[in-house]
This record gives C-alpha cells, structure tokens and sequence, in this order.
C-alpha cells in the first residue's frame, strides 16, 4: 500500500514519466528498508519517503507530443484528469512535488519541509506559488470544459441552497 | 461589493477550504464562473488517488550489476577499436599486393614491396613468376633492375618459357624469394657462387635469365640457370 502510494507520488512529480516514477520509488522503498534500523520519527517515515524520492527524480521532461498520450493515461490512471495533468505541469519539479504533498496527499506543513528539504517561510512561499500557478494553468481547462462535481464544490452548493432555503423560508423544513 | 465577495471567496479557496463557507461567500461561489472554475480546479486534486498506482518495479539490490555492465560496455568498445585497428591493418595489406600485380603495366612506379626486395624485386616482377632467380639475380641486383623492365616489353624471346618451368618447380612459397636475398647475399662465399660469379662478370646477362637474355642475345642461358636453379 505504502510503495503504491508512494509510486503514485512519484508518477505525480514526473508527470506520468511510469519509468523515472517506478525508479525513483523503488529506490526510496529500497534506501528506507536500508535505513530501518535508523530511523527516529516514524510518523516522519512517509515524508522521509517521499523526500527520497524527490532526490531521485531528476529533471523532468515536459509533457511532449511524442509520449504525451501515454503520461496522460498514465496519469488518468490514478484519476488525474487532464486539466489537473495540465496544472501540474505548469510547475517546477520541486513546487510540484510540494504541492501534491500538501494538496494532494494532506501532508503537513512541516513534512512538506522536508519533502522540498526548504526552510519553514522557503516552503510556504512554493506552497503558494505552487498554488497560484496551478490554479492560473488548470483553470483555463475547467473552464472550458464542464467543471467536475467534487467534494469542494458540492460543499459550496450545499452552503449555497441552505441559504436560498433559509431565504424560502425552506430550510431544515423547520420553518413551519 | 462583488469584488471583495470574489476576493473573499479566492482567499477561502487558498486558504485550504477549511470549514464551510461563508453563506454571501457560497451564494456568489455558485454564480461566478471564475470562482467556480477555480473550485473544480482544486476539486480535481481530490479526485486522485495516488494509491491507484501500481507498485514500483521490484529494484534490483547488487549495483555490481551495474558494474558488470559498464564493464561490459567497455569490452565491446576495445574489441570494437582492436577490431577497427586489425581491419585496417589487414586492409591494408589486402591493398599492397595490388600494386605487386600491376607492375607489368607501369615499369616504373615500384609498389614499395617490391623496393623492399631490392634487386630481386626488379627480377621477380620480370620474370612473371618470381622467386628462385633470386639468388644469381642477387648478385646483378644493382644492374638488373633498370634493365629488367625494358625486358619485359621484349618478352617475346623464347628463352621466357625454360625458366618458368625451372622456377615454377621451386616456387613452394612466394615468400621465399624475400627470405632468399639474404642468403644470396651470403651465398657468394659458399660454394656455388664461386661457378656463378664469373659468368655474372662476363656476360651481365647470363644470370638473370629472361631479363638479361632480351638485353643482349647472346643466350647463354640455359647452362647458367640450371646450375644455379
């Protein structure tokens, strides 16, 4: 579970690159088994991972005609949608690699310092930029095609139709 | 108004999303393409799962293994260069016996082979095949070869064919005649030469048999040839 997680990961950050992903985490899981003995914060395993496997991607190529179909149905996979694949990729390999941590993965703050090896304010600061560029590259996509019905946006509708309830008078069915 | 609505909304967004919304906040969210946008972007993150990947491959433990390979490239890369080194070699011995063939056509450009067999040389590409008149063509080395080409245009003579069959006899290895020079130089103080030697002297021709017989007819070559042969 972990390892597939982790390769997950790695498929993210190298934009659906199956065989630098596969490396990469197979020689995270393989230096971790290494280190075992070694190892001092177990809940910082994951990061620590995840860390490892930053380390071992190396630069990654953009998404090019010649193998862009096959990253992105790597990528569709995992259930990355191609105006996700096209945010992502708008990013550098680190601000990536933090952003999935934290955005995708729910990864504290501080595991994504280690995951970028990047100060506390050097993180956050990638964080946001991560986010920015992201949003800027990904939302041309969305708004172009049907946005998806996520969990986010259901949430929204929900705050939204419970006020329009509240102002009908409708809402709960208390109002009687 | 909208504006900082909008505002409100983008700093919810990127504030994580914590918490519902506030209530004017989650009215415009549903009604502004932008902020709508901008949540199924973020809505997209959370459809991933990264766990839906596979496994990594199984990574293999020894790096010898990459050693072994690099080692095993660097072999085929010197077997390539000595391959490359010996097929240039050979090419070029392939291309040397070239100009030992053309001769007969241009007297006067020696392929150096055949400079390399001094006087001999001179002899052998004459006489069509070369070889044993390399020991009493020694001895006229100087001379013979000036002269010997002019004799192969005049051929025709019929002595050409008495030798050939004498020398065709002893040809066992072509590469005799290079071995033999050194053994003509030695020769003239063993025996035989001593009987050589002086018809050499009187006649330049006598010795070197086609060649030497065109230059000047007197032909006393069959006597000599056998003896020496």
């Amino acid at each position: 579970m972990h390892g597939a997680r982790l390769n997950g990961f790695a498929l993210l950050v190298t934009l659906g690159d199956r065989a630098q992903a596969s490396r990469a985490a197979g020689g995270a899981l393989a230096s971790g088994a290494q280190q075992a003995g070694a190892l001092r914060h177990p809940e910082r395993a994951a990061a620590w991972l995840r860390r490892e496997v930053m380390r071992r991607i190396g630069p990654v190529r953009p998404l090019a005609a010649s193998d862009e179909v096959e990253r992105r149905a790597a990528l569709g996979l995992i259930g990355c949608r191609d105006a996700a694949v096209d945010g992502l990729a708008a990013l550098s390999r680190v601000e990536r690699g933090a952003y999935v941590a934290h955005a995708v993965e729910g990864f504290s703050g501080i595991d994504v310092e280690m995951i970028c090896q990047r100060s506390a304010a050097a993180t956050r600061h990638t964080l946001a930029r991560a986010r920015d560029r992201y949003l800027a590259a990904s939302m041309r996509e969305t708004a172009a095609s049907d946005p998806a019905d996520g969990p986010l946006r259901r949430r929204v509708r929900d705050a939204a139709s419970h006020v329009m309830a509240v102002a009908d008078g409708t809402a709960g069915g208390t109002g009687a | 108004m909208n504006d900082d609505l909008h505002d409100r909304c983008a700093a919810w967004l990127l504030d994580g999303a914590r918490g519902g919304p506030a209530r004017d906040v989650a009215l415009h969210a549903t009604l502004c393409p932008s902020c709508t946008a901008c949540i199924a972007a973020l809505d997209l993150l959370a459809e991933i799962d990264v766990g839906a990947a596979g496994l990594p491959a199984p990574r293999p433990v020894g790096r010898p293994l990459r050693a072994l390979s690099g080692a095993r490239v660097a072999g085929g890369a010197v077997a390539v260069v000595l391959l490359a080194a010996t097929g240039g070699v050979s090419l070029a011995q392939v291309l040397a016996p070239r100009p030992l063939g053309a001769p007969p056509a241009s007297p006067g450009s020696r392929p150096p082979a055949q400079e390399v067999l001094g006087g001999v040389g001179g002899e052998a590409g004459a006489s069509t095949t070369p070889g044993n008149a390399t020991p009493t063509a020694s001895p006229t080395a100087t001379a013979a070869p000036s002269a010997a080409v002019p004799d192969r245009s005049a051929l025709p003579p019929t002595p050409v064919p008495p030798p050939r069959t004498t020398q065709t006899t002893s040809p066992p290895p072509a590469a005799t005649p290079v071995t033999t020079p050194p053994p003509a130089a030695s020769v003239p103080p063993s025996p035989t030469p001593s009987a050589t030697l002086p018809p050499s002297a009187e006649p330049t021709a006598t010795p070197t048999s086609s060649s030497e017989q065109s230059v000047e007819p007197t032909p006393e070559p069959t006597p000599e040839p056998t003896p020496s042969s």
